[in-house]
């Protein structure tokens, strides 16, 4: 079966706290986990995402959507992402686990590269203040690690 | 998940892995500091770089260069040994005594080819060497390995001072970028790569010799991006048929460049910083310019602003450019002063105006089209051009210091720009050998504010 536009029919989503969704499936198939479960002829309806909650269901919906749209160029969908990716932690974490969960690799990419930027080119001691990471190590553990790699901190 | 909770403690490792893979090998080491969940996480990144300058420090004895590169070797030799996933998506090599170690090295280049690598760099070069050198004797000695031929999965390729048989590149059908450099490249060759890889759009070319001239041709080119950097060429010419060009860069010696056909270029940057002679080649560069005049970003050196209004048109081009943004790599000698006013005035949708003063050639014996005073050139010799009166909003000034040649083209922008929003100045943080610091460079910037503004909403940004 073709997944062009204009024959894609409706999908109904369901999120975790029972919002349902609804999807046309050229976009929802962007989700390789919807996808096979289409393909497979096992697509309920509603489909049940019980990782995933609706403002986030709704967040990863307006991606795929977005990136759907076979007439987006590739600046501009660039531009658009660089938009997209401009959220708190929160919400950031929460698009990580839902990309991982309905395995879309390149929302998943989009995310992982944000939050690598947020750690790039930044002292250990501002990263942690950034993700609330707690140095559990003693100051002599600490200076040993950085002896051992040596020519990375210097 | 609460405002105040670490995420790293709730994402699965693979996703950790993810993110650390997106970060430089140094910065994802420098992560093994943070906590102890953090503290080997980086040793499964699937972008390794292995770089001898890292270990190596130059201004070392020879004895001493030879420990640090020892301990370099253990490094890597230890770091692939442990590493244990299946996948590595980027390798980069970057090691100038390859020779002497081919062992190690081809064993390192097949852990990559093994870990199914898409994107590939091998840098034998050694960082001493002299990039203007015309000496061609840097022949490569290290040959790529013949596996390295059979991997079609291969993305991006990088080799640098690695000899390869060109007649073996044929299988690289998902080859997008390639960048050869330190390394002898005839221009049959050149057009066989760009026929054995079809689906190319990055090509990169730095001190590359034994060309003839370049011709960067072939059928249903689909090159986006073009970078010439520093290549001896026997012809100084230049031939491009790519229609999906969007980008060029290059730099060397002045060269005649022939777009056959139609082009999108978007970007372009010139320098000519190889030639040591004023000769009057400023028809050369009209023609250039005329080539390219639908870019919307431009950049030129030096060499450009003085030879430029050698030709028989000194003033402006016909037809004019389409550029919106300029940046001129500038020393603010009064010798460049014709090739800026020329820029301006064939610029007429100019919006914003980068010049980034750096050290250069400036010719002795540079003849002006006309007859002409340093401090009144930009009060007396120009006109208010299109841009400054409807379209050039901001004009920034990298390593600003204050010279007399800086203040004038500026009073030029600040008393002429009528539609001027931001005047952005970056003050040097160079010591000049005639006494001069940031502090005096600050007091300097301060003298632009008495200035009469012609554009109201103008605000100067100093930093």
């Amino acid at each position: 079966m073709s997944l062009s536009p204009s024959t894609s029919k409706m999908l109904s989503l369901k999120s975790s706290d029972g919002k349902v969704l609804e999807v046309e499936e050229h976009v929802a198939v962007l989700c390789e986990t919807i996808k096979s479960l289409v393909e497979d002829g096992c697509a309920d309806s509603p489909i049940p995402l019980a990782n995933v909650d609706g403002a986030t269901l709704g967040n990863v919906m307006e991606w795929c959507k977005k990136h759907a749209d076979q007439k987006a160029s590739a600046d501009d969908l660039e531009d658009w992402d660089a938009e997209f990716v401009e959220r708190d932690q929160g919400e950031l974490y929460h698009l990580i686990m839902a990309a991982n969960y309905l395995n879309i690799k390149g929302l998943l990419d989009l995310i992982c590269q944000k939050v690598a930027d947020m750690i790039k080119g930044k002292h250990p001691e501002k990263i942690r203040e950034i993700f609330n990471i707690e140095n559990d190590f003693t100051p002599e553990q600490q200076e040993q690690i950085r002896k051992d790699n040596s020519w990375a901190f210097e | 998940m609460a405002r105040n909770l670490n995420m790293f403690t709730y994402l699965p490792t693979h996703i950790i892995i993810i993110i650390i893979s997106f970060l430089p090998f140094k910065e994802a080491a420098r992560t093994s500091v943070l906590s102890k969940q953090w503290r080997n996480v980086w040793r499964a990144t699937k972008s390794l770089e292995f770089n001898e300058t890292s270990f190596v420090n130059q201004d070392e004895s020879v004895e001493n260069q030879e420990v640090q590169r020892r301990s370099f070797l253990d490094f890597v030799r230890q770091w692939i040994m442990a590493y244990n996933e299946p996948i590595v998506e980027n390798f980069r090599l970057s090691f100038s005594r390859a020779t002497n170690f081919p062992a190690d090295v081809e064993k390192w280049i097949a852990f990559a080819i093994d870990h199914r690598v898409k994107s590939l760099s091998l840098d034998f070069s050694d960082p001493t060497w002299d990039e203007e050198g015309v000496e061609n004797n840097r022949v490569a000695l290290f040959e790529l390995p013949f596996y390295v031929y059979g991997h079609r999965i291969l993305e991006s390729l990088k080799l640098f001072s690695c000899k390869f048989q060109v007649s073996e590149f044929k299988n690289f059908s998902t080859l997008t970028s390639l960048s050869l450099g330190w390394v002898e490249l005839t221009t049959p060759s050149l057009k066989a790569f760009l026929v054995g890889c079809p689906l190319l759009e990055t090509l990169s070319l730095k001190n590359c010799w034994n060309l003839e001239f370049l011709d960067i041709s072939a059928p249903n080119l689909r090159l986006t991006s073009l970078v010439i950097n520093k290549c001896f060429l026997d012809i100084n010419s230049i031939i491009i048929t790519a229609p999906k060009l969007r980008s060029l860069v290059y730099s060397g010696a002045l060269c005649r460049f022939n777009f056959d056909g139609p082009h999108c270029m978007r970007e372009a940057a010139l320098d000519f910083g190889f030639e040591t002679e004023f000769i009057e080649w400023g028809d050369l560069l009209y023609d250039i310019l005329r080539e390219i005049c639908c870019v919307d970003v431009l950049t030129v050196c030096s060499y450009v602003l003085q030879v430029l209004p050698t030709g028989e048109e000194p003033l402006s081009l016909s037809p004019r450019m389409d550029v919106k943004h300029l940046i001129l790599k500038t020393t603010m000698h009064e010798n460049e002063f014709f090739g800026i006013s020329f820029l301006l005035k064939s610029c007429p949708y100019l919006e914003t105006l980068t010049i980034e003063i750096l050290p250069g050639r400036i010719f002795e014996d540079y003849v002006p089209p006309y007859d002409f005073e340093a401090h009144t050139f930009w009060t007396q010799n120009v006109l208010v051009f299109k841009c400054l009166q409807k379209t050039l909003k901001v004009v920034e000034i990298k390593g600003f210091k204050g010279t007399m040649n800086e203040l004038r083209l500026l009073k030029y922008f600040i008393t002429c720009g009528r539609a001027m929003k931001r005047l952005n100045l970056h003050i040097s943080r160079e010591e000049g050998t005639d006494g001069g610091n940031i502090d005096l460079y600050f007091r300097n910037a301060q003298i632009l504010k008495r200035f009469d503004k012609a554009s109201k909403g103008m605000y100067v940004w100093i930093s």
